[in-house]
């Protein structure tokens, strides 16, 4: 895929895709969408455990990148990728508070003794045991362990899409994935573990 | 994908599975959807003639007494006015290089008329 004047798309990073969506090429949305839709995807479907409630996060996300183009500035310190994750945070948080499935913060983010998952972890299929592991997380423990272990973002990247420290950051994946290998420490059969 | 057997749970093979996860083709093209009205919408918006400015006030002040040329003149004698009407007289001769007028000084101008009223010694 190329640009109106030629040059390949794919090359290009996503800062300057967005300066070219704004200036109205036709290509730019396409490997725009290619590369950050999954990521946005996931890291709705992940903390909200739900992957219809993932989809609608993840295009609204995506609308107010869309929106976001005309204001975009090319060679600005925001990067796309973690712009995004962080309106996916924030609209998840909202909806998970919304509708009362939120995990209270507070000091309990840094606390290591997450609630068992025994009860959510009935279904079957991996990824539902993941969901309802992560499910056991407080909030930002889990937007924490899902972008460092699932997206791979860096502590930094993190710490600015969730706006906090990269230190809390540290302290959130850490304890995180404690407490996620401890929600499903129990539930090896269903992860089909030790048969 | 291969499980291991062992006691301990493998939370990266998990999260590896989690990584495979995809968005489905309908959602891709609702955003795709979503891109292409945004950026017809910025296009549309773009390409639409600027409205007329409408000219204020003073603008058709100016233009009635000949344009900012004209005030600007207007303005800068009436400074020039202001500024020897502030100023001492004796000021304004140091500035001139000039004598001027005293109101000290008595200058008799009046022409001496008595001789063509008299006839000899008559009045």
């Amino acid at each position: 895929m190329t640009t109106q004047d030629g040059s390949d798309l794919e090359t290009l990073e996503d800062g300057a895709l967005m300066v070219l969506f704004a200036n109205g090429d036709p290509g730019a949305a396409r490997v725009l969408t290619k590369r950050l839709l999954p990521r946005a995807f996931r890291h709705a479907a992940r903390v909200l455990g739900d992957q219809a409630e993932g989809e609608d996060v993840a295009q609204e996300a995506m609308l107010r990148l869309w929106k976001a183009g005309a204001d975009w500035q090319a060679d600005g310190a925001a990067k796309p990728a973690t712009w995004l994750h962080k309106v996916v945070a924030n609209l998840a948080i909202d909806r998970l508070r919304k509708s009362g499935r939120s995990v209270e913060l507070g000091d309990d983010d840094f606390a290591d003794d997450a609630p068992t998952a025994d009860a959510q972890l009935q279904d079957a299929g991996r990824m539902s045991a993941l969901d309802a592991a992560l499910r056991t997380l407080p909030e930002r423990q889990r937007q924490a362990v899902v972008l460092r272990h699932i997206e791979g973002l860096s502590n930094p990247e993190i710490a600015e899409a969730l706006e906090i420290g990269v230190e809390a950051v540290e302290s959130l994946t850490a304890r995180g994935k404690r407490a996620l290998k401890a929600a499903l420490e129990g539930q090896k059969e269903a992860l089909g573990y030790g048969t | 994908m291969a499980r291991e057997t062992d006691t301990d749970v493998d939370l990266d093979a998990l999260f590896a599975e989690a990584r495979e996860d995809a968005p489905s083709d309908a959602l891709m093209a609702r955003v795709l959807a979503d891109a292409d009205a945004v950026q017809a919408e910025a296009v549309a918006v773009a390409a639409a003639p600027a409205p007329a400015r409408r000219r204020g006030w003073v603008a058709g002040l100016v233009e009635s007494f000949g344009g900012w040329g004209t005030i600007g003149g207007v303005t800068a004698a009436g400074v020039m006015g202001l500024s020897l009407g502030l100023y001492a007289p004796t000021t304004v001769a140091d500035i001139l290089g000039a004598e001027t007028l005293g109101l000290e000084t008595a200058y008799d101008i009046t022409p001496d008329m008595t001789g063509l009223w008299g006839e000899g010694d008559d009045v």
